[in-house]
């Protein structure tokens, strides 16, 4: 026979013993799913105490003390008084909320803790041809090693022509420093 | 603020025609230059000029400009930072902008000895080349 929803619930969070236990047994052998729910609170119970250590307070204690104190009292001021083991697990249902809680803050604090890097970092030398957009439709983007592997070339296609009245400017290509050096015809530039 | 590094940007004309289209300003290049060019199927061409160039520093969280036809902004290059090679090469955001239109938008690794060439815009029967590289 089906059992509760109560006694189903105590039963899939391991709280059940004695015939009670044995009897839910029987009856959830048919129901491979129910098993398996069972199964993974049971694991998630494990991973719980992994994550929060018994000596260990938890982000914000006052909230969670306070919350921690506020569940145990409400059920003192509207339930009548229980046996020791319905206690405990009375206990086990009101700390899994605000352990879950703590669970979920201390994941949003790891996540404050986390740093960009530095603007400038140092990076490990890439060689993978760069990443290339181009916002103008009808054009096409390529990237080329050149002939000697000595550089990229990156291929427009498709660019409107630069109007012919454009005229190299008196003052071009006079910087301070460059890696062009002129050479025996001085009025020819090198790299 | 200190730069990371100087980055040179070269504007060059190829053309299979006559090279003094380019105007009287525009400087032929040096032979090994020019055989280093044309090794290159994209950036052969049978003549080359040189139309302008521009180094500037590379400074860490700053938008940098090169205008290589300064002070037309008709061609123009902005890049910034994003990290250094163990190398001493440097990780760019790089963009150009022509006739005040961004055109591309790439993030290359520049290390001296290894410029970058863009391939961009036909100009007077020939074409239009930028040298990006970083100088020592």
């Amino acid at each position: 026979m089906k059992p509760g929803d109560e006694i189903l619930a105590l039963w899939l969070e391991g709280e059940l013993d004695g015939p009670q236990q044995a009897e839910v047994d029987a009856w959830a052998a048919a129901h491979p799913e129910l098993l398996a729910e069972r199964e993974a609170i049971s694991l998630w119970k494990v991973d719980l105490r992994g994550v929060i250590a018994a000596d260990q307070q938890p982000p914000f204690p006052d909230f969670f003390n306070s919350r921690i104190e506020q569940a145990l009292r409400q059920p003192a001021q509207t339930q009548p008084r229980q046996n020791p083991a319905s206690q405990i697990r009375s206990w086990w249902r009101n700390l899994a909320v605000p352990a879950l809680a703590a669970g979920m803050a201390l994941c949003f604090w790891l996540g404050t803790e986390f740093r960009p890097a530095p603007a400038a970092v140092t990076v490990v030398a890439l060689k993978e041809p760069p990443a290339v957009y181009t916002p103008l439709s009808g054009v096409t983007v390529e990237v080329v090693s050149t002939a000697g592997n000595d550089g990229t070339v990156i291929v427009l296609e498709g660019l409107a022509a630069m109007p012919d009245s454009l005229e190299v400017p008196e003052t071009s290509g006079i910087p301070g420093e460059s890696s062009f050096k002129l050479v025996t015809n001085p009025d020819t530039v090198t790299f | 603020m200190e730069p990371v590094g100087r980055v040179g940007v070269t504007l060059i004309f190829g053309t299979n025609g006559d090279p003094a289209t380019a105007g009287e300003r525009a400087k032929p290049l040096a032979a090994d230059v020019v055989a280093r060019l044309q090794k290159s199927k994209e950036l052969n061409f049978k003549n080359y000029r040189s139309l302008g160039r521009d180094v500037q520093p590379a400074l860490r969280a700053h938008d940098n400009w090169a205008l290589p036809m300064r002070p037309s902004e008709e061609v123009r290059v902005r890049f910034d930072v994003q990290g250094r090679l163990a190398g001493g090469g440097l990780r760019l955001d790089l963009e150009l902008w022509l006739q005040q239109k961004k055109v591309l938008k790439t993030s290359p690794t520049l290390e001296a000895g290894r410029p970058l060439y863009i391939r961009g815009p036909a100009w007077r029967g020939g074409q239009m080349i930028l040298i990006i590289e970083l100088i020592k």
